[in-house]
């Protein structure tokens, strides 16, 4: 029984959640906004649900294999083991994350944790979340899988029942796993189940790749082998309820059998939990620092970088655009380091690899680049994205709006495009030699992802979106976030067109050199990119500082 | 709730020690604080004094040594001696979609208080917080954040109050507010443990001082005698002068109980 202290918290947070749906309603902008959040979600629904009943099903739609080998593959030897390595890889995840397995918010912490209320019951309410993502998951699984299962309640009621095990087995472990401290115990503890893990993968892996290669074979040998068989063991009651056909009466011996483990996973989480729970306090303290620089749209900055460990020279100052264009290049070097480093690298691999297949896999190579820049101006926030908390700051600084918006942009381009456009220079130069063309090139992608940037800082500054941290009950939210997607994808596509067309025409209709029609495509971009700042300035100006945007 | 008996110490602290991997942030800490005592605790940035605040509520586990509280081990006995205190964070965290109202709703289911609702309303106008009864913690001030939190340390009427840094973001009002209401919480018995850099205030407030610097106790007893021990040759050294000077010597040989 659940401490009334907890049952009025969830009560009040559930109300809470209605509450904030409803305030959300309060605009007409903000009702169709929701309209369309629900109806996204309602077709997604609905069309599952309806696959799941044979609505949407004429003559079959499933993949010919999968009716093909629909009996072998339904059975519980096959579907047991998998349910094994799934648990294994969740195990493996959620030690080696580097958030506490079992998170508390710090409102959670100031409250309950000083409450006259038990510990385990505490850590029931946190299984809360856990019990609801794992209803939602397996309803979504269980109507997706009605092809290859019997009945979707019971496969629902297997799925549910193996979701919930193997969170909280993977909870559990990772707890236990944080309070063997730093030493010999842990690191052992840790490659014995990378160990485990990987030899039980390798094993399934020569069982299925040795001998006949017909699928009924491979199943086959999976069924029969003693190792696989019975290392899954454990898991067969999960698999034997999620494929049990119409007699309810499975759900009693095996259901029950599942639903046994959950409580005493639970128990076994309680008891190791007190033995952890410094760590859990800190590492949900870090947690839920991150999660609001998410809120801010800080995705990729950490908590203080390493500061003073990378300094830029000093820029010259024209008209503010200096200072500005430094601290944000400065500020992207020292907290997207690695990210940047691993793009850097994958550049360098990528001109290895052109030049080891002499040109070939160019096309390839430059979809990668533009690909990485489109993510990198999407997702790194180095301008005004970042500074959403700075907005008085930086208005009141003595630089014009403009200037500001060129410095804001340019300096999340120089991070965003600069490894792309280091991965399309070392591509185009190995095809084409040292020549100006990987120059144009490279230069091409810079301008191109300027564009990108001020078009995302304009979309922020003329609607500021909540982050998707912060999308419970917030239906307008979710239904804003569909909008925008929509709209930068006109956007990008309109940008592609308009500013290609010039180059395009120059080479293959008047056929002028691959230099030129570069040039020309990098001027069309830095026009277009012009625009758009002048632009991202006039809408800079405008932005309501007192506006609650996490509201 | 039963009454505490008068003359036992509300809260006893021995040999508390905490150690955070190798950092040693409170280092064997003993005191006792009696019913009615106002304690205020002093040390500079760093010195033990949320560590300390957090391990008497139970927030953390001591590496060693004993938490008592209303005579129950808050380590051993959690339930029972959580029932007695209330804590007010240095920066409390609300829970965003619920309102000042619904926190004092659910701060009383979670301590068992039957009939709030009088005591709730009267804590609102006494902390201005009428008008914003309805309102979403995350609409709220710093301030107002802070008020929802004292309010809430009020409703069960603990025997013993931990309030870290509680005068961050209050207006003059509210510090008024909150102090009118320490004293006279102190004055029906409940002990209140007082963290703050707020010196003067501290000054007026508190009947006792406990001063740690390092994880250690530098001073423990009443300003008066602290201000004979450290004042030097001055006539009447203030208390930030006390301060300065007792942090400044952290194995002092001036303090009584060693």
């Amino acid at each position: 029984m659940l401490h009334p202290g907890i049952v009025t918290l969830i009560r009040l947070r559930m109300k809470g959640v209605v509450r904030q749906f409803l305030h959300s309603l309060r605009r007409p902008r903000h009702i169709a906004l929701s309209l369309l959040g629900l109806g996204l979600i309602s077709l997604y629904l609905v069309s599952l649900v309806a696959s799941a009943m044979g609505i949407l099903e004429e003559g079959g739609s499933h993949a010919p294999f999968m009716v093909e080998y629909r009996d072998a593959l339904a059975t519980p030897a096959i579907l047991a083991p998998l349910l094994l390595i799934f648990a294994l890889l969740g195990v493996l995840l959620t030690l080696l994350l580097p958030t506490a397995p079992l998170a508390f918010q710090p409102n959670e912490i100031d409250w309950l944790f000083p409450a006259p209320v038990p510990r385990w019951q505490v850590i029931l309410y946190r299984l809360w979340g856990v019990l609801l993502q794992s209803v939602v998951i397996s309803f979504l699984i269980a109507m997706g899988m009605h092809a290859v299962s019997g009945n979707v309640v019971l496969t629902f009621h297997g799925l549910l029942f193996y979701w919930l095990c193997a969170n909280l087995a993977a909870i559990t472990i990772a707890q236990w796993h944080r309070g063997l401290g730093n030493g010999v115990r842990k690191w052992g503890s840790l490659v014995a189940l990378v160990g485990g893990t990987a030899s039980y993968a390798a094993h399934i892996g020569f069982a299925v790749t040795g001998g006949p290669t017909t699928a009924e074979g491979v199943l086959e040998r999976v069924a029969a082998d003693p190792i696989i068989q019975g290392a899954a063991l454990p898991l067969r009651p999960f698999a034997i309820l999620i494929f049990a056909q119409a007699p309810w009466s499975i759900l009693a011996p095996h259901g029950l059998v599942c639903l046994a483990l959950v409580p005493t996973l639970a128990v076994a989480l309680c008891r190791v939990h007190e033995k952890s729970i410094e760590r859990i306090v800190a590492e949900s303290e870090r947690h839920y620092q991150r999660l609001e620089r998410f809120r801010r749209g800080q995705l990729f900055q950490g908590p203080s970088g390493s500061a003073g460990s990378l300094r830029l020279p000093r820029f010259p100052h024209w008209s503010g655009f200096g200072p500005l264009y430094r601290r944000q290049v400065m500020a992207g070097l020292r907290q997207s380091r690695k990210l940047l480093l691993v793009f850097l690298a994958l550049a360098l691999a990528g001109g290895a690899g052109a030049l080891f297949t002499g040109g070939r896999g160019m096309g390839a190579l430059g979809v990668l680049a533009i690909v990485a820049a489109v993510y990198g101006a999407w997702f790194l926030p180095f301008d005004f994205r970042a500074d959403r908390s700075r907005m008085e700051w930086l208005r009141a600084f003595p630089v014009k709006a403009v200037t500001l918006a060129w410095a804001q942009t340019a300096a999340n381009a120089t991070l965003a495009g600069g490894p792309p456009a280091a991965l399309m220079f070392v591509g185009v130069l190995v095809v084409d030699g040292l020549s100006p063309t990987p120059f144009v090139a490279a230069f091409l992608l810079l301008s191109f992802t300027l564009c990108l940037s001020a078009v995302e800082n304009l979309l922020f500054l003329l609607f500021p979106q909540h982050s998707m941290f912060n999308m419970r009950g917030n239906l307008h939210a979710m239904g804003q976030a569909y909008a925008l997607f929509f709209i930068r994808f006109v956007f990008y596509s309109a940008l592609l067109f308009a500013t290609s067309l010039p180059g395009g025409l120059a080479l293959l209709v008047f056929e002028w050199p691959v230099f030129i029609s570069g040039l020309m495509a990098v001027f069309s971009m830095l026009l277009a990119a012009s625009g758009f700042i002048c632009l991202t300035a006039w809408a800079f100006e405008r932005y309501d500082i007192s506006r609650e945007i996490d509201a | 709730m039963e009454a505490h008996a008068p003359n036992t110490p509300v809260a006893q602290v021995s040999g508390f020690r905490k150690v955070y991997n190798t950092t040693v942030a409170v280092d064997n800490l003993d005191f006792t604080v009696e019913p009615g005592a106002i304690l205020g605790l002093l040390g500079p940035n760093g010195a033990g004094k949320t560590t300390l605040l957090r391990g008497m509520a139970g927030i953390i586990p001591p590496t060693r040594g004993w938490l008592l509280i209303g005579g129950h081990d808050v380590v051993r006995e959690p339930v029972e001696a959580k029932q007695r205190l209330a804590y007010v964070p240095d920066d409390p965290h609300l829970f965003d979609a619920l309102t000042v109202w619904e926190h004092l709703e659910f701060i009383a289911a979670l301590y068992g208080v039957a009939d709030y609702e009088p005591k709730a309303d009267a804590l609102l106008e006494r902390f201005e917080l009428t008008r914003q009864r309805n309102t979403m913690a995350h609409e709220l001030s710093r301030g107002m954040r802070q008020k929802v939190a004292i309010a809430c340390a009020y409703i069960h009427a603990p025997q013993l109050i931990l309030m870290d840094e509680p005068m961050t973001g209050l207006d003059p009002r509210g510090i008024r507010t909150l102090k009118e209401s320490i004293t006279e919480e102190a004055a029906k018995g409940t002990a209140v443990i007082v963290s703050s850099h707020l010196l003067a205030l501290i000054q007026d407030l508190c009947t006792s001082l406990l001063i740690i610097h390092h994880g250690r106790k530098v001073y423990m007893g009443s300003a008066t005698q602290a201000r004979s021990l450290f004042g030097e040759r001055e006539t009447d050294p203030s208390l930030e002068d006390v301060f300065f000077r007792a942090t400044g010597q952290a194995d002092s040989p001036f303090n009584p109980s060693t």
